[in-house]
């Protein structure tokens, strides 16, 4: 399993992760191809933040190996890392953070890979922010800000899209519109979207589907 | 990008930035100026000293005689007489010897017994008419000529003493006979006349106007020491107030003024050695402002580390979402650095301007006691001001950089 099936997006196998003091956290290979959509769900407690930083190549698991668009993660060469993540990795945030001195059209442009203007003015138009350019981050509305950071996350086009509890915090109605949009840009863009929540009501709407086991013993070091 | 994400933290946060470029502007303004006015005062006193070797002049105070004498800063030290000074004028070791008579004041401005060699050692050029040839003929600086209006042709009447309401020599008119270009040095104050001039308003009126102190008529009738010397027999003993002196060997330099000041009751008077001791004298109050500049300086550094180790403390998810981004460590340690060196270049501008400004200040206000119009033009050195702020600044954001580069980004996007 740690030979990477060359057309995924991102292949994980046999990744573990121990906190220092705090049990093992075991996780469940995970296989993405372009376009396709994941939901992880699992109670608070269960590992799906650790997770998903370890995805992101933020925190290197005790064991397994992660690949992202055919490279594989090596952690001793941080530069490179930063540079694969930078390039194929968007992460979408449950509580969006900007930079906060500069504008909603800067934080867009902010990535080294970030797209030409005109087409992230086109994104910024089909997501519906492109009169809010001009705005900084602690002028917008939450659902602006939410808005804004689906945005970033496809700034560089990203044949992967990580989605950290995008619903938790909105009603039903916001919930689904949250998540029309995230489905509809991730297919836009042909990038696969692994959605990690403890959000029962996604269950109905995206078919593929893993849940975390729920480890007692991990209750103990909750990372939510 | 960084540099973009560095200059909006600089002037998104308008307080921080303006204490931390004020406190810098303080220090630069006050480090340059230094740098200017020493620089431009010692180039200027090295300008007017034009190659004088030594200073002849009556007993009294050395720096007195240099400034009076080299300078026309200070009241000369007294008279000495020409009978006294000619042997030492003729010697063999002296290349050149220009003596210096001095003897009333137009508007102001000195009216100097001289000869033309005096001009072309200050390097003047005649704007219009001609060199004086005969006494009581007087060739205008370009300052005076400017402030006076005086023009070839014109008569003026010289006054006895420096302020304008002293007596007037109603009966010795002099007749301007030239205007000298502008010189950029002593020349352009001063109203040029042979010596013989002097002599003539002088000479031939024994005046007592009790004004001793002024040394310009300590004449002492009678008391000549060399009646062999009887060149001009039938006028009193003639007086001239220094001799500027460019000898053929540097040695001599050394040897003379010691002939000098233990034979006769003159003094002969390095003015290179004065200056510099003028300058080792005001240098006491010159480094008493460096240890100032110096100080705000220090100060400033240390307000932009805690202004910047402030902002990576609390702008810790920033700097995560950098690194999620797509940056690098070493970018993220350059953001700061960034920030210092861009919070560096501010204050040095208006640390520059402000010197400039202060120098203005210093021009208008001290013009006509210094005698010296400082240029406000970059000075070569002020590179260094530059360099030595941005080091500074650099400096400071160095453990604030270490700390962005090494900010847990797990745990600041767990927030």
């Amino acid at each position: 399993m740690s030979n990477t099936i060359p057309s995924a997006v991102l292949s994980a196998s046999q990744l573990s992760y121990q906190y220092r003091g705090g049990t093992l956290l075991s996780f469940p290979d995970l296989h993405l191809d372009p376009g396709e959509v994941l939901l992880v769900l699992g109670p608070s407690g269960c590992g799906k933040t650790t997770l998903l930083h370890l995805l992101a190549g933020l925190l290197p698991p005790r064991t397994g190996s992660i690949a992202l668009a055919g490279q594989s993660y090596n952690y001793t060469q941080p530069a490179v890392l930063d540079q694969i993540r930078g390039r194929n990795l968007g992460i979408v945030y449950q509580q969006p953070h900007f930079i906060d001195t500069l504008t909603a059209w800067q934080n867009l442009r902010l990535s080294p890979f970030a797209q030409s203007k005109e087409e992230l003015l086109e994104l910024a138009q089909q997501i519906g922010i492109a009169h809010l350019l001009k705005k900084y981050p602690q002028e917008m509305s939450a659902g602006e800000l939410q808005r804004l950071g689906i945005a970033r996350a496809l700034a560089h086009r990203p044949g992967l899209i990580l989605a950290d509890e995008p619903t938790s915090a909105l009603d039903r109605r916001h919930c689904l519109a949250v998540l029309e949009r995230l489905q509809t840009h991730a297919r836009q863009y042909n990038a696969a979207l692994l959605i990690v929540t403890h959000d029962d009501r996604l269950m109905t709407a995206i078919p593929q589907q893993i849940t975390l086991d729920y480890q007692p013993a991990a209750a103990q070091n909750q990372q939510v | 990008m960084i540099t973009r994400v560095a200059w909006a933290s600089v002037t998104r946060r308008p307080l921080t930035t303006i204490l931390c470029v004020l406190l810098i502007t303080f220090g630069t303004s006050i480090t340059s100026l230094l740098l200017l006015v020493n620089q431009q005062m010692e180039q200027k006193f090295a300008n007017d000293l034009a190659g004088t070797d030594l200073v002849l002049g009556a007993k009294g105070s050395p720096l007195q005689l240099v400034l009076s004498a080299v300078y026309h800063l200070d009241a000369p030290t007294g008279n000495i007489s020409l009978a006294e000074a000619a042997p030492y004028l003729e010697s063999p070791l002296v290349k050149q010897a220009i003596p210096l008579a001095y003897g009333d004041t137009y508007a102001g401005y000195r009216i100097l017994g001289t000869t033309a060699d005096f001009l072309d050692k200050y390097g003047g050029t005649l704007a219009s008419g001609r060199v004086f040839t005969e006494p009581m003929e007087v060739v205008v600086g370009a300052e005076v000529a400017q402030q006076t209006g005086l023009k070839v042709g014109d008569t003026l009447l010289g006054a006895h003493g420096e302020t304008a309401d002293a007596d007037v020599h109603a009966d010795h008119p002099y007749t301007v006979v030239g205007i000298v270009g502008h010189a950029g040095n002593a020349l352009d104050r001063l109203l040029l006349t042979p010596v013989a001039s002097v002599w003539e308003v002088h000479g031939e009126h024994a005046h007592e106007h009790g004004d001793e102190e002024q040394g310009e008529h300590a004449h002492e009738h009678g008391d000549e020491e060399h009646p062999e010397h009887e060149a001009h027999a039938n006028e009193p003993e003639e007086e001239i107030t220094a001799v500027l002196l460019t000898l053929h060997s540097k040695r001599s330099v050394l040897t003379l003024p010691r002939v000098i000041n233990q034979n006769t009751r003159m003094q002969a008077v390095l003015p290179a050695l004065e200056i510099n001791r003028l300058f080792y004298l005001l240098g006491i109050g010159t480094d008493a402002l460096r240890l100032l500049g110096g100080g705000i300086m220090l100060v400033a550094s240390i307000s932009i580390f805690m202004a910047l180790l402030d902002r990576m403390r609390e702008r810790k998810h920033e700097l995560a979402i950098l690194r999620v981004t797509g940056y690098s460590r070493f970018q993220l340690f350059l953001l700061p650095v960034i920030e210092a060196g861009l919070l560096a270049l501010l204050g040095y501008v208006f640390g520059l301007l402000l010197s400039r400004a202060m120098l203005w200040w210093v021009n208008f206000r001290a013009a006509a006691d210094f005698k010296l119009i400082f240029s406000q033009t970059w000075q070569g050195n002020e590179v260094f001001v530059l360099l030595g702020t941005i080091a500074l600044a650099v400096m400071a954001a160095l453990f604030p950089a270490w700390r962005a580069m090494r900010v847990d980004v797990v745990a600041a996007l767990r927030r």
